[in-house]
């Protein structure tokens, strides 16, 4: 353990990298608006939820006071939306923070300079995510407030904090990783980019209207095995949705909050699907097993490709 | 001496193209190794076969005994690479930049400020350590990636084209760090078409032409090697340039004499198809006649005209 930390710490590429991020304004400007623009979203939220909690207010000595039910409707308005804004955030703008790291090493012509180094290809390709996942980790702490004020009005557990907070470091990871790969074999920044929206945005956004639309058909009964199928073919089309659903974070995170609502378990329970009862796991454990096995794989091929000599 | 750096039958193409030809060259321990040739020769792909940049077609190439294609690691410890780019971190400064690649070398943080003030005041540099690398002079980068290059002691240098874009006085400067680094014990290998740096640095050179190695060898051998015919100036001291005359009229090998009064002296200058023992013995000759003389001196030939006779001007 004393090994890895001394590792991590004395990383120069990842000292080097957050040297270079936390140089000058640049980083506090980028903390202010950040912090700015997701104050003005919780004002928002707050006014608009507030606004209809209250109905359920009454009048006591003089004045509104707001019921347990209410303060609780606020509490959870205010924790689900600052965590799926995150979730949305982190997916559109962790792969560009890391796609920058490899390919800008070899336009500005370093690349080759470091990997001459006694330096081994996996300390460079963990010390520029571990750099970005610093650095993204400090922008998700400095939102603990918002989730400090959640948990103030009450209908938000401890739990559901630390669980967000696993979720959004599981997506910065996996999101990273996969800018890191683009990284790797793009030839330019600007190409780099441009594969990593070609590849995340259809799917941020296919996601959840290929789930509108399976859930047009199924309730249309336009496609006759929606109606009462056999129990096998509930089972594999349940887990399909699932595993569907559980791959984007964004409605990972909504179908969480669903799930554990409906449920009240945080991981597993039996729901009537296409009218069979289905054992299902919580998208949430989906999701973190999917993070971590395809975040390994995408790091492991990215030090591959670091560590390769090329033949042109 | 023994070789540090051996390439044998190095073959490397590019699609249709052959960049390297099946060249084959050795470097002493301790040497300095010119490597000549116009732009487009294969100078760079065989530098960056050489330092594992590249993985050749076929050929051997061994560095301190270590294959660099199965002993990468080891191969890298043991160079220092400058190449013909500079490869900065344009937002660090020059302490940072040589910090940074300190611990890329694994040298422990306690020792990178002794480490790093040797090497700039070796590269000198010291004066601008605290500046951002982007600000600094084309020679001070330049020096800045030797420093950089030599971080952790290798026993060899690779400089790709060291020399190109610098002014006169920062390449005399860079030439008499060199010669220092040489004398430090470190064995430099550096590619050039800068003649006149590896005329004056080098004590052997290949010349590279389309891949191919048209020569090779000591500098002063393939001099000799070369030599067809040799131009000689001597000095008469007053008006007894007949008596001189007279006596080349009796040396077949001598051609194309022609004299001039400079300063109430005659100076006379000939070509002479002869080899060291035949000067020798026309001296002798001149001396034994009477003639006065006050100077002798054989005009050496320069590598550009080496180079010139070797090459034909073919880029592969």
């Amino acid at each position: 353990m004393a090994t890895f930390w001394t590792r991590f710490k004395n990383n120069p590429v990842l000292v080097n990298e957050l040297r270079s991020r936390m140089r000058g304004r640049r980083a506090f400007w980028v903390l202010g608006v950040y912090l700015l623009v997701l104050s003005g979203l919780m004002f928002t939220i707050y006014m608009t939820v507030y606004q209809d909690t209250m109905a359920s207010s009454y009048y006591y000595a003089g004045q509104f006071q707001q019921s347990l039910e209410a303060a609780s409707t606020l509490g959870k308005a205010i924790f689900y939306g600052t965590n799926l804004l995150l979730l949305f955030g982190v997916t559109l703008v962790a792969p560009a923070f890391t796609a920058s790291a490899i390919v800008s090493e070899k336009e500005r012509q370093t690349f080759d300079l470091l990997v001459i180094t006694a330096l081994p290809a996996r300390d460079i390709v963990l010390g520029k995510l571990s750099a970005v996942l610093v650095f993204i980790g400090l922008l998700l702490l400095a939102t603990l407030p918002f989730q400090g004020m959640a948990y103030f009005f009450g209908g938000v557990a401890f739990s559901d904090i630390l669980l967000a907070m696993l979720l959004l470091l599981l997506t910065t990871l996996l999101y990273c990783s996969w800018g890191l790969f683009v990284s790797s074999f793009a030839r330019t920044v600007t190409i780099a980019n441009m594969i990593n929206y070609v590849a995340i945005v259809p799917m941020l956004l296919g996601v959840p209207f290929l789930l509108f639309l399976v859930g047009v058909m199924s309730a249309g009964a336009a496609i006759s095995v929606f109606q009462h199928p056999p129990f096998l073919v509930a089972l594999v089309l349940s887990y399909a949705i699932l595993l569907f659903v559980s791959i984007n974070p964004v409605s990972m995170g909504i179908a969480s909050a669903i799930f554990v609502q409906e449920t009240g378990s945080y991981v597993f329970s039996v729901e009537k699907f296409f009218d069979a009862n289905i054992p299902i796991i919580s998208p949430w454990v989906v999701f973190v097993v999917f993070a971590v096995v395809v975040s390994y794989i995408l790091i492991k091929a990215t030090i591959s490709r670091v560590a390769r000599v090329p033949r042109m | 001496m023994s070789a540090i750096i051996t390439i044998e039958n190095l073959t490397k193409s590019f699609k249709q193209r052959t960049a390297v030809d099946g060249i084959s060259f050795s470097i002493e321990r301790g040497g300095i190794f010119g490597f000549v040739g116009p732009n487009g020769a294969g100078k760079t792909t065989t530098i960056r076969i050489l330092t594992t940049l590249l993985q050749a077609d076929s050929g051997t190439v061994l560095v301190d005994g270590l294959d660099v294609r199965r002993d990468i690691a080891a191969v890298r410890r043991r160079l220092g690479y400058v190449p013909d780019f500079f490869g900065l971190y344009t937002d660090m400064t020059t302490w940072e930049y040589l910090e940074f690649f300190a611990g890329c070398y694994h040298i422990p943080p306690v020792d990178h400020p002794a480490l790093i003030d040797d090497l700039l005041e070796l590269v000198d540099l010291t004066h601008r350590r605290d500046d951002f690398v982007d600000g600094l002079s084309r020679g001070m980068k330049q020096r800045l990636g030797l420093a950089r290059a030599l971080i952790h002691d290798p026993e060899i240098l690779v400089l790709d084209e060291p020399a190109a874009g610098l002014d006169p006085r920062a390449r005399v400067e860079f030439r008499a760090l060199l010669k220092e680094l040489q004398q430090m014990g470190k064995t430099i290998f550096f590619s050039s078409h800068i003649l006149a740096d590896v005329d004056e640095l080098c004590t052997d050179v290949g010349i590279i032409e389309a891949g191919k190695m048209v020569a090779l060898g000591n500098l002063d051998e393939l001099r000799e090697r070369l030599k067809r015919q040799r131009i000689i100036k001597f000095t008469v001291i007053g008006e007894n340039v007949d008596a001189a005359l007279a006596v080349l009229s009796y040396v077949p090998q001598v051609s194309q004499v022609e004299q001039r009064q400079v300063n109430g002296d005659w100076e006379v200058s000939l070509r002479f198809g002869g080899d060291k023992q035949a000067v020798s013995a026309l001296i002798a000759k001149l001396v034994h006649a009477g003639v006065p003389l006050l100077s002798f001196s054989e005009e050496t030939e320069s590598l550009e005209d080496m180079f010139m006779q070797l090459t034909e001007g073919i880029v592969s």
